[in-house]
């Protein structure tokens, strides 16, 4: 039934592209069919992730992909969380947020193309959006769902196996869920960022659209707050991924630079970029052929990180597992990345000249739009940095080392924060250059102030310094400005917060990361070690969990008499065979203090000076006895239990000669799963010695070391030791608030927008009812433009009056 | 040519010039011990562990060493800056990150590599029978 429905959803989507194809080339009837076309094709997709959803829930382990990812012990909310566990799953996932988005994006298209207020004003934009839009919308939406049916999630086992299981078969129980997803943030990780990557399909669409058109007015208008959404939901997902990698996976930072983490900032980075140079093109005019170009190129990234983490090219380059997808699915992503990658770039080729023609002047120095676009230049720049060095590994059998980017986008981020501080300060198109100086001076002196102050506390080193510098400069005026806003109760301060955050943000990181302190101890239990201003001491474990097979490692963490308890998890996982570790962290507000635990390492109770070797047949006395090595004892090994690599014990025969009496002792060792065990044996006539065989030797010379305790001399043993990394992460909330920060200047810029489309939309229509059909505004952008316009001037006045 | 374009040629060719050193500089390859050796470059190293020989935690200099066997099957100390890996037992192969020092391989990183969990195998279909 899956299957059936995909289908029906493929074509049906298909079917709506080709009518909205036609639909564009001028036949306006078939634009209702396309409609319904598509509505069929979203209802499907939908239909489809709750049956798949019904499936995992209802355990039908008779699909490979419920069996493969799920299992009965898992909670209800972790069980959903199954459905992107897996590739074909996350690409449903991506096709239910494109079937959402598309929803929404029809009926605003409609609207806007119905729109007599706009539309009047902006005659010379040919014709409506939407055929064109969706057009390319659907047929992104088509290849996906295409996708879907060559590596569909509704394979029964038996024809995944059909070597290993007959038709008709139902396993009993599912794999379950990698540990690692098994908690709060990959339940919500992955839809935000699909739902980020997804949006990003919408300004493409409106960028072919406008180049189909050979029009360029009208699109800005219509795709900002799409751009907007897209910069906002996909800054949260990137970060949220961060979040994880830091509470749940012990990696010690947000961020390391891996190809998944990579390959979704990228993108984000152009959209950024393409936010900033549309922007610029509202205001003036200029920049036409950056916002197509940045707009398509963001969303053929997508398709390239797509290729890059779902093809299997990275394998050897990553920790991630990358599953190999089978022969199809890789052509299949690379026709979908070349086909709409030549596609875009080659339309916007097409229209080069054309684009070019409508000469403007050439922007002003000192404008905003000249500091907003080399900021935008500044950020591709490090896209095309983070680009390179993730897809190296596709090129030559070599990685980069994440030093690498750290090294590249430093001075590219102090341009970053330097270049946003500046172009506030400027107004665009023409700035008065005395005004701008003046306005220069307040910062400045506060930035020279708390810089100094940070170089006496501590940055010794210049880059990082200015860094510093910039990001607090930049910092003032976005703060100066934004607060100017508020106070007046007014929503345009979006992208002043945005840049806020952001500051925040490079703030944070260079606290976190530049002046991190890490330390690997390890901690024998109940023993306080001193790290990092901290003494440390570990009091053992306790287990927790439903069946109590996870454990906490309890250390105890103190500094001047003040101490607090620290619980880093280890537990062995069924699943992936291996111990899975979570670290535990305490924030102290201005810093973390984090714990991540890296292995525990057994009690052994001898010391090396315990251990005498023996060759076959020789006596030696030690410790007041007298040892002998007689033989081995093979009488409970079985060659053929060794070869099947089951459990074997092998032994070797001692005689021990204690206050005059003589014992035979058998000391072994037993062997499970290829770890040695050392059998601890006492003498019949006294519990004074414990005795173990720690080495043999069998082939050539026979040799065996016993290891000889005297339990009553002084102890000398070691006890269990806990090895763990612990580091100091100061203002990491800087991070996290600074993020938080910078997606609420995102929604307030969208919500402001969507506010002043209203209230322009309710004046046009009531001048229209006044003065009729008069052409009431020249300058072919509707009257929000101007509002806005005027919004920003008041803001650069105040901001040059102080 | 004014002088803008200029200047924004200039800056391009720094920023491509700098980046070509940074980038050789923080290439790591993957090569064989023998090759380490003779350069003393921080690369990667593929293979095998060891499992005859020790491999133990020092739990005083906070190093795990271990004995590990390369594709043209040399055998090397590797001493580990840090703990015991994750799997380290069970891996199929491993990929050691660092560079060679005095005869032994010292690394920042080792890589473990195992047999892939992430999807089913048919051998555990066949487990999950009823």
């Amino acid at each position: 039934m899956g299957t059936t429905i995909l289908y029906i959803g493929f074509l049906s989507c298909f079917i709506s592209a080709v009518m909205y194809f036609f639909a564009s080339r001028g036949n306006t009837k078939i634009i209702g069919p396309a409609r319904l076309m598509f509505h069929v094709s979203v209802i499907m997709t939908i239909s489809s992730a709750a049956y798949l959803l019904y499936l995992i829930i209802t355990h039908q382990f008779q699909y490979t992909y419920v069996w493969n990812y799920s299992s009965k012990d898992l909670p209800i909310n972790l069980l959903a969380s199954t459905f992107y566990a897996g590739q074909e799953g996350s690409f449903h996932l991506w096709a239910f947020m494109m079937a959402i988005l598309g929803i929404f994006l029809m009926g605003y298209l409609k609207s806007r193309d119905s729109d007599k207020s706009l539309s009047h004003s902006t005659e010379s934009d040919k014709g409506p959006y939407e055929p064109l839009v969706m057009f390319t919308f659907a047929l992104i939406q088509s290849f996906l769902l295409f996708i879907m049916i060559i590596k569909s999630p509704y394979m029964y086992v038996w024809e995944s196996f059909p070597k290993d299981v007959t038709i008709g078969f139902v396993p009993e129980d599912g794999r379950g869920l990698n540990p690692l997803l098994q908690n709060f943030w990959m339940t919500i990780h992955p839809p935000i960022l699909f739902a980020g990557f997804s949006s990003l399909a919408i300004p493409f669409c409106f960028a072919i659209a406008a180049l189909v058109k050979n029009s360029y007015n009208r699109w800005l208008k219509l795709v900002l707050p799409w751009t907007l959404f897209s910069g906002m939901v996909l800054g949260v997902g990137i970060m949220l991924g961060g979040f994880w990698a830091y509470g749940v996976l012990g990696w010690g930072g947000y961020w390391g630079w891996d190809p998944v983490e990579n390959s979704s900032f990228v993108p984000w980075i152009v959209i950024v970029a393409a936010i900033h140079s549309m922007i610029a093109e509202e205001k003036t005019g200029k920049f036409k052929k950056t916002s197509l170009l940045l707009a398509i190129t963001a969303f053929i990234l997508v398709l390239y990180s797509t290729f890059l983490t779902r093809s299997g090219v990275l394998g050897d380059a990553s920790v991630h597992s990358f599953v190999d997808p089978g022969q199809e699915v890789y052509l299949f992503l690379i026709v979908f990345l070349s086909l709409f990658g030549a596609g875009g770039i080659g339309l916007i080729l097409f229209r080069w000249k054309s684009l070019g023609s409508a000469k403007t002047e050439p922007a002003d120095i000192l404008s905003r739009e000249s500091a907003v676009f080399v900021g935008a230049i500044t950020l591709c720049a490090t896209a095309l940095v983070i680009f390179v060095g993730t897809s190296w590994p596709i090129f030559s059998k070599a990685t980069v080392d994440p030093a690498f980017y750290n090294k590249m986008n430093l001075p590219l981020a102090i341009l970053i924060a330097a270049i946003n501080g500046t172009s506030i300060l400027l107004a665009w198109k023409h700035t008065e250059e005395k005004r701008f100086f003046k306005s220069l001076y307040v910062p400045l002196i506060l930035t020279g102030i708390v810089t100094t102050t940070l170089v006496i506390l501590g940055i010794h080193d210049v880059l990082i310094a200015i860094f510093a510098a910039a990001a607090l400069f930049a910092l003032f005026i976005n703060a100066n400005i934004a607060i100017k806003i508020f106070s007046k109760n007014n929503l345009k301060a979006g992208p002043y917060v945005a840049h806020l955050g952001i500051m925040i943000l490079f703030l944070g990181i260079i606290g976190s990361s530049k002046y991190s302190e890490e330390v690997n101890l390890s901690l024998p239990l109940n023993e306080t070690k001193s790290a990092l201003d901290y003494d440390l001491t570990y009091k053992g474990a306790t287990p927790f969990g439903e069946n109590q097979d996870k454990y906490h490692f309890n250390v105890v963490v103190e500094k001047d008499g003040k101490g607090f308890l620290l619980q880093p998890v280890m537990f062995y996982s069924e699943y992936s065979q291996g111990i899975m570790k979570n670290p535990d962290i305490a924030n102290l507000g201005v810093k973390d203090v984090y714990l991540s635990p890296m292995s525990l390492e057994s009690p052994k109770s001898f010391s090396d000076n315990d251990v005498v070797a023996f060759k076959k047949g020789e006596e030696k006395e030690v410790k007041g006895l007298k040892v002998k090595f007689v033989d081995f004892d093979r009488s409970k090994f079985s060659q053929e239990s060794m070869s099947e690599g089951k459990d074997n014990t092998i032994g070797a025969e001692f005689e021990i000669t204690y206050d005059g009496k003589t014992e035979k002792v058998i000391a072994e060792q037993l062997m499970t799963n290829g770890n040695t065990e050392n059998v601890p044996v006492t003498l019949k006539a006294t519990d004074k010695y414990t005795f173990m065989l720690t080495h043999i030797a069998i082939a050539g010379e026979s040799t065996a070391d016993l290891a000889i305790i005297d339990e009553s001399a002084p102890s000398v043993q070691n006890p269990e030791t806990l090895v763990l990394t612990a580091s100091i992460k100061p203002f990491i909330n800087l991070v996290w608030g600074g993020t938080i920060i910078m997606a609420l200047g995102f929604f307030f810029s969208l919500y402001g927008r969507a506010k002043r489309f209203k209230q322009s939309q309710a004046k046009e229509s009531r001048s229209i009812a006044k003065n009729g059909n008069e052409n009431g505004n020249g300058n072919g952008n509707g009257n929000g433009h101007n509002h806005h316009k005027n919004g920003h001037k008041k803001v650069h006045e105040e901001a040059h009056k102080q | 040519m004014n002088a803008k374009t200029i200047t924004g040629i200039l800056i391009i060719v720094i920023f491509l010039v700098v980046g070509f050193f940074s980038f050789s500089e923080s290439n790591i390859e993957y090569t064989n011990f023998q090759n380490a050796s003779s350069n003393h470059k921080t690369c990667q190293v593929k293979g095998s562990w060891v499992k005859d020989k020790e491999a133990k935690f020092d739990a005083n200099t906070n190093e795990f060493i271990f004995y590990m066997k390369d594709e043209n099957n040399t055998e090397m100390k590797v001493v580990l800056a840090g703990a015991r890996p994750n799997n380290f037992e069970m891996a199929e192969s491993v990929v050691a990150k660092g560079k060679m020092k005095d005869g032994n391989f010292y690394a920042k990183e080792v890589l473990t590599k195992c047999p892939s969990k992430y999807e089913g195998k048919g051998e555990d279909i066949q487990k999950s029978g009823i």
